[in-house]
């Protein structure tokens, strides 16, 4: 069993390792369960890093994310208008995203997306092509999901069921699946992070998903 | 657990029908214990990725020969290579870790070309991933070099990158070899499923210092 002080340490090695972490001030703070990673970091990219990095040290069950992103320091950072413009265009270079009935607004470095596209993992695929824009402080996702073909509940929750068992990566004994107008809700418990990941993108990418909640707890057994 | 070609195609089969992601209809399944071959036609070159990806996490599948070809339908919009080169420009512009004044970016026919420098390998690899993701981009031809800001000695990066994996709760192992030389990482052994060889290649692939990875990996049955 590792201690506090040793699972906090392996943490910060954690962060100082990541190439991806330059010139980064972030505090770790560790409470037997929750990392929580405060300070400010230079891009939306490098926050969910530094996240995804405590997430995989033995001891965190979850981590309370404070980082800030402040791109104020850089040369040239650029304005809301150019932010709008490249998130804009990032959404429509993308092959996988109809951007006709999608709209952007950036304010004070924050973007707005709302409109529809017809499937949810492109709602949160639009969103990551925003985080990935340089300048950005966070994204407000307003899409809504008009799918293409409804898709009975009993169905969704079928397929998803089934992609769960077929996943090799997943004990789908321990996590229950409920889906109500395409919402869908996860909930039990996995061993591993990667395994809770994996049980969620198996929900993620069936036909006719609405929405995803995931109450999937980490719990090594 | 004995599992046989049949069962596994269907299995996969099966993934591609419930991938939102990808036409299963025009991809063919091909296995051979636990080597796995897709051929066929995608519409685009995420959907050749998530393909893969379909196939690489059911149970019994040890390799994965991707062979889809991208083809864009007709009725799609298709950009001229001028275009595709431009907009993947703007892309690597407004991203926050890549350098586009370092790099030239060529495009014939679909095919990207990549060439320049960039300060670390995962820039070099989100480079070819960002380009993938533009519309009209039926392939990447990486020929980025890595030339690291700092040098960094073999033994550290070799260092940094065992005791990142003794750090990931997600990999459990004691038999993987790490050799680098001058920034080449080469990762051999064998692991139990996809997830562990994707995670101790993340490991690699964000550490300092690092100018290559050559993955040996198997995954033993």
């Amino acid at each position: 069993m590792k201690d506090q002080e040793k699972i906090k340490q392996d943490i910060v090695d954690q962060l100082v390792w990541d190439n991806r972490l330059e010139d980064v001030q972030i505090d770790v703070d560790y409470n037997g369960t929750t990392a929580r990673l405060s300070g400010k970091v230079h891009s939306y990219n490098v926050r969910q890093a530094a996240e995804a990095d405590a997430l995989q040290i033995e001891g965190v069950l979850s981590v309370d994310n404070q980082l800030a992103v402040d791109a104020s320091h850089q040369i040239d950072a650029p304005t809301d208008q150019e932010i709008q413009n490249h998130v804009k265009d990032s959404i429509y270079w993308n092959n996988r995203i109809d951007y006709s009935k999608i709209d952007v607004v950036v304010e004070d470095k924050v973007a707005t997306l709302a409109g529809s596209v017809d499937a949810f993992w492109k709602k949160n695929l639009a969103a990551d092509l925003a985080y990935g824009v340089n300048g950005i402080r966070n994204v407000n996702n307003k899409l809504s999901i008009v799918p293409t073909r409804e898709r009975k509940d009993e169905l969704i929750a079928k397929d998803v069921m089934a992609a769960l068992s077929r996943n090799n990566q997943v004990d789908e004994s321990r996590v229950t699946v409920n889906v109500n107008d395409g919402q869908i809700t996860l909930s039990g418990a996995v061993n591993t992070w990667s395994e809770n990941n994996a049980a969620y993108e198996s929900a993620l990418y069936a036909k006719g998903v609405r929405d995803i909640k995931n109450d999937i707890l980490v719990k090594p057994v | 657990m004995m599992i046989n070609n049949s069962h596994i195609k269907q299995n996969i089969i099966d993934q591609l029908n419930w991938d939102d992601r990808v036409v299963a209809s025009d991809i063919d399944v091909d296995v051979d214990q636990g080597k796995v071959k897709l051929q066929g036609v995608v519409p685009t070159f995420d959907a050749r990725l998530a393909a893969e990806a379909d196939a690489t996490i059911i149970p019994g599948v040890s390799e994965v020969i991707n062979e889809l070809e991208v083809r864009y339908s007709s009725e799609s919009f298709a950009p001229t290579n001028e275009e595709i080169a431009t907009n993947i420009r703007k892309i690597y512009q407004w991203n926050s870790h890549i350098d586009v004044n370092s790099l030239s970016v060529t495009v014939e026919d679909g095919l990207v070309t990549l060439e320049g420098a960039v300060k670390s390998y995962w820039r070099k690899m989100q480079a070819e991933e960002l380009a993938q993701s533009v519309k009209g981009v039926i392939k990447v031809l990486n020929k980025l070099t890595v030339v690291p800001n700092k040098d960094v000695v073999d033994e550290v990066v070799a260092d940094d990158i065992v005791n990142a994996l003794d750090r990931n709760q997600n990999v459990k192992v004691n038999d993987i070899d790490v050799k680098v030389q001058d920034g080449i990482v080469t990762l051999s052994g064998q692991v139990s499923d996809w997830p562990t060889r994707q995670n101790i290649y993340r490991t690699a692939l964000y550490t300092r210092g690092v100018v290559d990875i050559k993955d040996h990996i198997s995954i033993s049955l």
